[in-house]
């Protein structure tokens, strides 16, 4: 019975995996949290191998970044606190509707998708006036790889976002059934961890 | 003239079916998953995003056609293409645009009911198993052809029949398929088909992201063969940069036939893992897992952390190609050996990923086949895991002459000697595994022996590899083509071939010919020795791998070489029509033919759709052969009751006109079943038999198809058609036991379609049938009640609780 | 059931068997690879040796019990018994965890000394710089005025460190003396080095180890050891040639660029070209040899096949094997033809 329920609320992924007993109610248990923690594995394995080749270049050139080049920290810093912010917004919504609120988790949503977006833009913003491209050297096409990777990864966590958003809007979720909000959280907060380690890297090292 | 009330009411349902392919309220070939459809989407989106990047370059003042940007991203919307043309996101479609999640499964493109199915999107992981399997066999051939160039080139020094160019490319594409269109697919494809059976569950824990899967790998081949279309790749597999940075426009399709690969394998392994952490049958705790799947979860987590690094390392080629990126350019900050670094932290744990799957297999093939328990069970599953672990700290043991870090170099060695500690303990495993066993020589075990011969020769030839010094002398020399092919072709190979055969009959229910099976074996096994054991001797004489051409002084050896490739590529012939012929006429297969213990030979060969009708239970070692009394699972195997005698309207069967039978028929009791997905549940049919041996009765069935919360289902015509094909197996169940039935699908809701029947033809009495309260869409709203206030009838609730019990009629 | 000493009869039979193996291995082997020519390659061999003895014993455990237990106790048609449970046996699985680590740790130090050893260098050592682009190989010797070659000459018994490198814009290429056994790859933007000292003279190939495009399987050049009066005779000669370009005579000069660049000059005497190399026949007595050496031949195509395949007649007092058998694909036939005729003219004069 127990495998015949992860089966069935498991397909395609857009199941909302019910609970069958205590023993499931684990996050751990639902197939779906724990296919996105292993896929997350993934990905961090991704940005690592990106992260391994921008260290590499780091450490067998000196200066870093050669010197002409020049990365906006301070700017960016404002929109690491934006990223972080939305964070917490995220967090928001997924407390709201273990407690059946549905209003802050709309109002969760809502925010976090706005302040992801608008990293975005204030992200495509910096590219056109950093006055480097991929192309000038290597520290520029790994600045370019691993920002635009991530900004990549905010793009999906947005889709997601707004999947959630519009699903919430029309009075999907429950206080017990809520594993996709689960997923795409636990994504967000995800994207959000690799851009501390981004910008601790690329901007301020 | 007794069978004229069926016909009858057969007739709008024979008509229903016909025209499901014909239109109607359905959606034509053009719309639905379909081949069809996967041809437009993928040309109109690989030409548009061609188009849309044309124009971009053009609106912002650069030449509009750039190959490497543009084939970029022709490639990668194209593949996505066929991917949605196919079917693959139909399900998802609803979920992504907002639609209420679906409350139950319909189960309408799971199992295969003819050979048609193998062709569609199917979500049954026993279908994509023989999937996987045939692709990749297709591959296989490709890629073994490609080999044979490259031998027939080498056939006698100087050039004979390819440029130089054509020649790098021949082996390039050789390994690149061999590696990712071939080993680890045709591994992901037998786990796919095995594991879950061997674990007790009714299939994968992501159905539908197994199908996505499966369908990538098309894709990737076929971008990868038709590198040779644009100049194909010819940087060999491992496409060092910066050779693969200055190479022909086919890299780019190496990248993206390699990204698609990688993801189908990354989302196999995550869907792997998921399902053998969460679905394992009650009572099969990690030590008595059989230990193909021990295999499969070390294999499954290499996957998952280690292919990222592959996709990284080309992503960057792929940049410093269309973006004129800098990261493996010297001239400007760049660096060569990080390529190297980054590719080989996947490409050495990928060995793995080749080979544990297949250690896997032998342990299952050598355990059953010699009748004997598997000897040290918990050492070997240690020792894959600790395979999986110190692989990942071995790369750059491909590197000892690569010119990085001096350092690095001796603790690599250590890292690398270290593995042959835990695989010289499977061999011994094995081999003990044998002795004073009642060993059957069937094809299977014969490639497992044939096996454990070859794999020895390729791992001690690994220790040499890994003594720096002599690899110093050895590396890149015909001694490490030698190499590779004990490992992935002694190895591999063989347990694939092993893996096939012992699991053919479990897979299409006939057995194979013994005989050819055995003639492939000694083919495969003679001249895959022949082939490849000279080569050691060359590359010690210093004969460099890659080179199309040689000195004059090997043209011996190498032309015997040749010609045993030859001979070896013509005995996968042997296989070939072996397999083909067998599955098509082949004897019917019993269900355990081996006397095997694990799960997977338990149920009827090939298997019921869902596997089980009920979880199994787990009791002992999967191994315990020879121990009396042991076991290793308890299955229950629901057996249909048998038919009771019913009393047979006589006189209905005497009616002679059609206003006789009227008459007849408006005095039998009226019973209406509503029942969708449950609709030919066992339960349901004997609840409607139990009636009838009470008084005479007449029953309408209905199918409300349009569920509220279902109705985005968007491939309609595959639901329609199930539906219709789970109404007719019901109505042919109540005719046989001589129950006057009709009844027809319906495009309402069921209250509503409830309502029209007791409107226009009143029944006695309501049979509802639906899944259990958790998954039922119907009884979320609680149908039961409010049928019961509307219509004042007695109305019964059949709970059919497994989707094995509704579909399986 | 066969008793248990059935373990120890297969085992005994296995280890005699794979012994023989080891000592067949220890004899044939020097005979069966080309013979070693640096000390980095005597060291590499004795390593070698010992992998193979250890290797054929533990193939031979391995495929003796596989063979016995697949004959003995093969099942008779019909039998459906089982075999016997044996689940495990503890000792047996240390001792074959054990034995293993003892192996292979003692290869993984004799390596790291023999590593150790090989790449040490001692005082006096000569630098060599060594170019790789596509497709070929060039070498400069800095201490002696950084005269450039397209082949490497070096001295018996002395200590080179090659310094590697490829041009920053250029792939990936590996330098690769068979003979010495060892080899490193050039790294555009990333200096290498590798060392030998050569210990036998005569003359080798160098190749190309990494692929490195449509003519990796071309990139090729040749090293000959020489005694160190003869090389530096040799650097003295070339340095010569390299300050007067090689006198022209009409049509000849390509044949005469051919004659140095594939490396004939390195062994050959011949003075239109300035070479006084004493490893291969002088070609200055050609037409000589060619009446005297090519059976009904033409003098013409004696020397044709004396470039293509220099081991078929061998001129008395010259050894077999030290010419690179490789120009009849290295060189295009329309080159052959040229030199062919370059050398009778010169050769005959």
């Amino acid at each position: 019975m127990t495998a015949t329920a992860a089966t069935i609320d498991g397909h395609g992924g857009g199941g909302d995996a019910a609970p069958v007993s205590a023993y499931h109610e684990s996050l751990l248990r639902s197939p779906l949290f724990l296919g996105m923690i292993m896929f997350l594995g993934s990905e961090i394995m991704l940005f690592g191998s990106f992260f391994a080749i921008f260290f590499y270049l780091r450490f067998t050139h000196n200066p870093w970044p050669p010197t002409g080049i020049d990365v906006p920290k301070k700017p960016t810093g404002i929109n690491t606190v934006i990223l972080i912010s939305s964070s917490f917004t995220m967090h928001w919504a997924l407390v709201s509707i273990k407690r059946n609120r549905r209003f802050g988790l709309i109002c969760g949503l809502g925010m976090t998708l706005m302040l992801g977006l608008t990293f975005l833009a204030l992200q495509i913003h910096e590219y056109l006036h950093l006055g480097f491209t991929p192309s000038n050297n290597a520290f520029a096409s790994g600045f370019f790889s691993l920002t635009g990777l991530h900004g990549f990864h905010v793009f999906v966590g947005a889709t997601l976002l707004t999947i959630a958003f519009i699903r919430s809007s029309r009075g999907h979720y429950s206080a017990s059934q809520h594993i996709g909000l689960e997923v795409t959280g636990l994504y967000w907060h995800f994207v959000d961890v690799v851009w501390i380690v981004l910008y601790t890297v690329v901007y301020l090292l | 003239m007794a069978a004229h009330a069926t016909e009858l009411h057969a007739h709008d349902l024979v008509h229903d079916g016909h025209d499901g392919h014909g239109g109607g309220s359905n959606r034509s070939i053009w719309l639905r998953g379909s081949w069809v459809r996967a041809a437009w989407v993928t040309a109109v989106m690989g030409l548009g995003a061609a188009g849309v990047v044309m124009l971009i370059r053009h609106l912002s003042g650069r030449v509009a056609y750039s190959d490497g940007v543009v084939q970029t991203f022709m490639l990668a919307f194209a593949g996505l293409g066929f991917t949605i043309g196919i079917g693959c996101w139909d399900y998802w479609w609803g979920y992504l645009i907002g639609n209420p999640t679906p409350t139950h499964e319909d189960h309408s493109s799971h199992g295969a009911r003819s050979w048609k199915d193998y062709f569609k999107v199917n979500t049954d992981h026993k279908v994509i198993g023989v999937q996987y399997l045939v692709t990749t066999f297709i591959f296989f051939i490709i890629g073994g052809m490609m080999a044979e160039g490259v031998r027939a080139e080498l056939a006698t020094p100087g050039a004979q029949y390819f440029s130089p160019a054509t020649y790098n490319a021949l082996f390039s594409v050789h390994a690149a398929l061999m590696i990712f269109l071939f080993v680890i697919p045709a591994f992901a494809g037998l786990g796919n088909f095995v594991i879950p059976i061997m674990i007790g569950a009714q299939d994968m824990a992501f159905p539908r992201l197994n199908a996505l899967s499966f369908w990538m790998l098309p894709i990737a081949g076929m971008i990868m063969v038709c590198s040779f279309l644009v100049g194909p790749f010819n940087a060999g597999w491992t496409n060092y940069a910066p050779l693969s940075t200055f190479g022909p426009p086919g890299e780019t399709f190496w990248v993206m036939g390699v990204q698609f690969a990688g993801a189908s394998s990354i989302a196999t392994a995550v869907n792997f893992l998921v399902t053998i952490v969460t679905m394992r049958a009650p009572g099969m705790g990690f030590w008595r897992m059989p230990l193909l799947v021990w295999a499969n979860l070390a294999t499954s987590t290499l996957v998952v952390l280690g292919t990222p690094f592959i996709a990284g390392a080309q992503f960057q080629v792929l940049f410093d190609r269309i973006m004129h990126a800098h990261f493996f350019d010297a001239t400007a900050g760049g660096n060569v050996i990080v390529y190297q670094h980054v590719f080989w932290f996947y490409s050495h744990p990928a060995v793995y990923i080749m080979m544990l799957p297949g250690f896997g297999i032998i342990s299952e093939v050598l355990a059953i086949h010699s009748r004997k328990p598997i000897f040290g069970y918990k050492l070997i599953a240690i020792s894959t895991v600790a395979i999986g672990v110190l692989g990942f700290t071995v790369w750059a043991h491909h590197m000892f002459t690569s010119g990085m870090a001096p350092w690095l170099r001796v603790p690599m060695m250590f890292t690398t000697m270290a593995i042959a500690v835990p695989t010289g303990i499977k061999i011994f495993s094995w081999v003990a595994t044998l002795w004073r066993g009642v060993i059957h020589l069937t094809t299977p075990m014969l490639f497992a022996c044939g096996f454990l011969f070859t794999f020895v020769i390729g791992g001690l030839s690994g220790i040499f590899l890994a003594v720096i010094p002599v690899d110093i002398n050895l590396t890149d020399t015909y001694f490490v083509v030698a190499h590779i092919h004990y490992v992935l072709f002694g190895g591999s190979v063989f347990t694939i071939y092993a893996g096939i055969y012992h699991w053919f009959p479990k897979m299409t229910g006939k057995m194979y010919d013994e005989g050819l099976g055995k003639l492939h074996f000694w083919l495969t096994f003679i001249f895959f020795n022949a082939t490849f054991m000279p080569m050691h001797w060359l590359g010690m004489e210093g004969m460099m791998r890659r080179i199309a051409d040689y000195p004059a002084k090997w043209a011996d050896l190498n032309f015997i070489i040749s010609i045993c490739a030859f001979v070896l590529g013509a005995s996968t012939l042997v296989f070939l029509y072996n397999m083909a012929y067998s599955w098509w006429k082949g004897d019917p297969a019993p269900a355990n033919p081996w006397r095997a213990l694990t799960l997977e030979w338990q149920v009827t060969s090939p298997p019921p759709i869902f596997n089980f009708d009920e979880p199994p239970q787990i009791v002992g070692s999967p191994y315990a052969y020879g121990v009396p009394g042991a076991r290793h699972a308890i299955v229950t195997v629901h057996v249909p009751p048998a038919p009771e005698e019913i009393p047979v309207p006589v006189a209905l069967k005497q009616a002679a006109t059609p206003q006789q039978r009227e008459a007849i028929m408006s005095a039998l009791k009226h019973i209406l079943v509503v029942a969708n997905q449950t609709v030919a549940g066992e339960r349901l049919i004997a609840s409607v038999r139990s009636r009838a041996a009470a008084d005479p009765v007449r029953v309408t069935v209905i199918c409300p198809q349009n569920d509220p919360s279902d109705s985005w289902v968007v491939d309609e015509e595959a639901v329609a058609a199930a539906t219709r094909e789970r109404l007719n197996a019901t109505l042919a169940a109540l005719r046989s036991a001589g129950i006057e039935a009709s009844g027809h699908v319906v495009d309402r809701d069921p209250y509503t379609a409830v309502m029209d029947v007791v409107e226009s033809d009143p029944p006695a009495e309501i049979i509802v049938s639906t899944l259990p309260g958790t998954r039922s869409g119907w009884m979320r709203r609680d149908l039961i009640e409010r049928l019961r206030t509307a219509t004042n009838l007695p109305v019964e609730h059949v709970v059919v609780d497994e989707p094995s019990e509704s579909t399986r009629a | 059931m066969p008793p248990v000493s059935a373990v120890a009869k297969v085992g005994i039979f296995a280890l005699v068997l794979g012994a023989i193996g080891a000592v067949g291995a220890w004899l044939w082997l020097p005979d069966w690879i080309p013979p070693a020519a640096a000390v980095q390659a005597h060291r590499e061999d004795t390593l070698y040796l010992w992998l193979l003895a250890t290797s054929a014993v533990i193939f031979s455990v391995v495929v003796c019990f596989l063979g016995y237990s697949m004959w003995v106790f093969r099942a008779r048609p019909g039998d459906m018994s089982d075999g016997a449970p044996i689940h495990g046996h503890t000792g047996l699985e240390i001792v074959w965890t054990i034995i293993p680590i003892v192996i292979v740790l003692a290869f993984a130090v004799a390596a790291t000394i023999v590593l150790n050893r090989n790449e040490s260098l001692r005082p006096g050592h000569m630098v060599v710089n060594v170019t790789g682009r596509q497709f070929d190989w060039s070498f400069t010797y800095p201490k002696r005025g950084h005269l450039h070659t397209n082949i490497l000459a070096l001295p018996l018994g002395r200590q080179v460190e090659f310094r590697l490198h490829a041009p920053p814009t250029d792939v990936i290429h590996s330098f690769k003396i068979p003979a010495f056994r060892v080899g490193e790859d050039v790294v555009p933007g990333t200096p290498t080095t590798v060392d030998a000292t050569p210990t036998r003279l005569g003359t080798y190939a160098i190749v190309c180890a990494e692929l490195c495009g449509i003519g990796h399987a071309q990139m090729r050049s040749i090293v000959v050891v020489m005694k160190p009066a003869a090389w530096n005779r040799w650097i003295a000669e070339q340095k010569k040639l390299a300050k007067a370009p090689p006198p022209s005579s009409g049509g000849t000069t390509d044949a005469a660029a051919t004659f140095t660049s594939a490396g004939c000059s390195g062994c050959h005497t011949f003075k239109p070209a300035g070479s006084t190399g004493k490893i291969g026949p002088d070609l200055d007595n050609l037409t000589t040899d060619a009446t005297k050496y090519g059976a009904g031949e033409t003098p013409a195509q004696y020397v044709r096949e004396s470039i293509i395949d220099p081991g078929k007649v061998v001129v008395s007092g010259y050894q077999n094997g030290i010419m690179p058998t490789s120009f009849g694909t290295s060189l295009t036939s329309a080159q052959i033809d040229a030199l062919v005729s370059y050398l009778l003219k010169g050769g005959g004069g």
